[in-house]
């Protein structure tokens, strides 16, 4: 059973340790809300806080796992408007059966969105973020953080649809996400493995923003939501260690999929999700995850909210 | 849990302390409305936009589905960052295309357009 915990505890850690940054993107006219499962395309200020992640696993007999809760946090500058820095965490976790809780450790990334094009509503953007070790709790904590760090190459890319000439398909739009991730310790000093993961999700949009705006009007408390579907995949690809017949197989893909709702104020974004696990590996029930991620360019403009390099915009400069 | 409470309650801080929002300013709404029909020729338009606008560089063309002029004033600022813009003559029956270019108080430029159609 206590085999059984611990590998319910990795899968759940995978979930989590792959969960996103948060931010929201302008590309042209169109709006990149902050998802959930995977991070928007685009470089922000914006401030996280709380994201909060509810998921029950399961145990490979299928018994009920671990139930965890968490939350988190995470703070994003730009200091040019293409360039972005970021600190957050998964924050804090209370966990249910057994009863264990914890900080995580803290994560940083640098993101660069190299390519952007207002007109066709298209972004990618390329980030490296470090997991660092031993920043959590302690490992004599009930719920330990890694004791080690874990570097990861991200790639995104975002597209809206709103050049299409068919009215309908205008308000899509469709962003992904893929990341690599490396531990820097490949075995821990129990001979547990930490292995490599390959990390891809993706979300489609369909934004009552923009129908409103540019396709047909549509009543206020309509006009500023953002329905998507989005899901999230962790895939271990090297160190995987030996095979446990009694186990959640060491090369099985975790994910978890489902419907969000966003709201855009003008000062913050509300996003909420039931994500529904995959796989028994991934949870035994449906989820949530949720976000206030407030808009530091709009609450602070000319202070906390803008690049600390960039040249003066000019009245008459696209974005 | 007191660290992220005092997050929060920095946060809270932030936007209490800035009243006024900056971002790019969309089309919240219009009058006659984004891709509706009318029954009879509006006498003016009207574009309200989700922020502050700077009435110098912002504008209103309208034209036919055809690409074909129609004659109206210029866009006068009016109050809740609205854009008014008279129409010469009455419009006949058919599809109009808005499109509307503005500049937002952060100097951010947003263009776009609509459809609204008059019933015959």
């Amino acid at each position: 059973m206590i085999r059984y915990f611990h590998r319910a505890l990795a899968a759940t850690a995978l979930l989590l340790a792959t969960s996103p940054l948060y931010a929201h993107t302008i590309v042209g006219n169109r709006v990149f809300p902050a998802t959930l499962t995977i991070d928007d395309p685009g470089v922000n200020d914006e401030l996280a806080l709380p994201t909060f992640s509810y998921l029950q696993s399961a145990n490979p007999d299928g018994s009920l796992g671990p139930v965890s809760y968490s939350l988190g946090w995470e703070y994003a500058k730009t200091i040019t408007p293409d360039f972005g820095l970021s600190i957050g965490s998964d924050g804090y976790t209370w966990q249910r059966n057994p009863k264990a809780e914890g900080w995580s450790n803290i994560e940083t990334e640098a993101k660069f969105a190299f390519f952007q094009d207002p007109a066709h509503e298209f972004i990618m953007s390329a980030a490296v973020s470090a997991e660092i070790g031993n920043t959590g709790s302690s490992q004599s904590a009930s719920l330990p953080s890694d004791p080690f760090s874990t570097i990861t190459p991200k790639f995104f890319i975002g597209r809206g649809f709103g050049d299409v000439s068919a009215d309908w398909v205008r308000p899509f739009a469709v962003t992904g996400e893929v990341d690599y991730s490396i531990p820097t310790v490949t075995i821990n000093s129990d001979g547990s493995y930490n292995p490599t993961v390959l990390t891809y999700g993706a979300s489609l949009q369909y934004s009552l923003l923009y129908e409103n705006s540019f396709v047909h009007q549509l009543p206020d408390v309509f006009n500023r939501l953002i329905p998507a579907f989005e899901g999230i995949f962790s895939t271990p690809v090297a160190n995987l260690g030996p095979a446990d017949p009694d186990d959640f197989s060491t090369r099985d893909t975790t994910g978890v999929v489902g419907p969000s709702l966003y709201y855009i104020g003008q000062y913050f974004e509300i996003g909420v999700m039931a994500q529904i696990p995959i796989n028994r590996a991934s949870g035994s029930h449906v989820g949530a995850l949720a976000v206030l991620d407030i808009f530091l360019d709009d609450v602070a403009p000319t202070s906390l909210g803008k690049p600390l390099f960039s040249a003066p915009l000019s009245p008459l400069a696209h974005y | 849990m007191k660290r992220i409470f005092s997050l929060i309650a920095v946060g809270v801080a932030l936007m209490l302390l800035d009243g006024q929002a900056f971002a790019h300013a969309f089309l919240d709404h219009a009058v006659p409305g984004v891709g509706t029909t009318v029954a009879g020729s509006p006498v003016e338009l009207e574009l309200t936009f989700t922020e502050d606008i700077v009435p110098a560089f912002s504008g209103v063309h309208v034209a036919t589905e055809g690409g074909a002029a129609i004659a109206a004033g210029k866009a006068v600022p009016g109050p809740a960052n609205t854009l008014h813009v008279r129409l010469a003559h009455a419009l006949k029956p058919g599809t109009y295309v808005v499109t509307w270019h503005v500049v937002s108080v952060d100097t951010h430029h947003t263009q776009g357009s609509y459809k609204f159609t008059i019933a015959p």
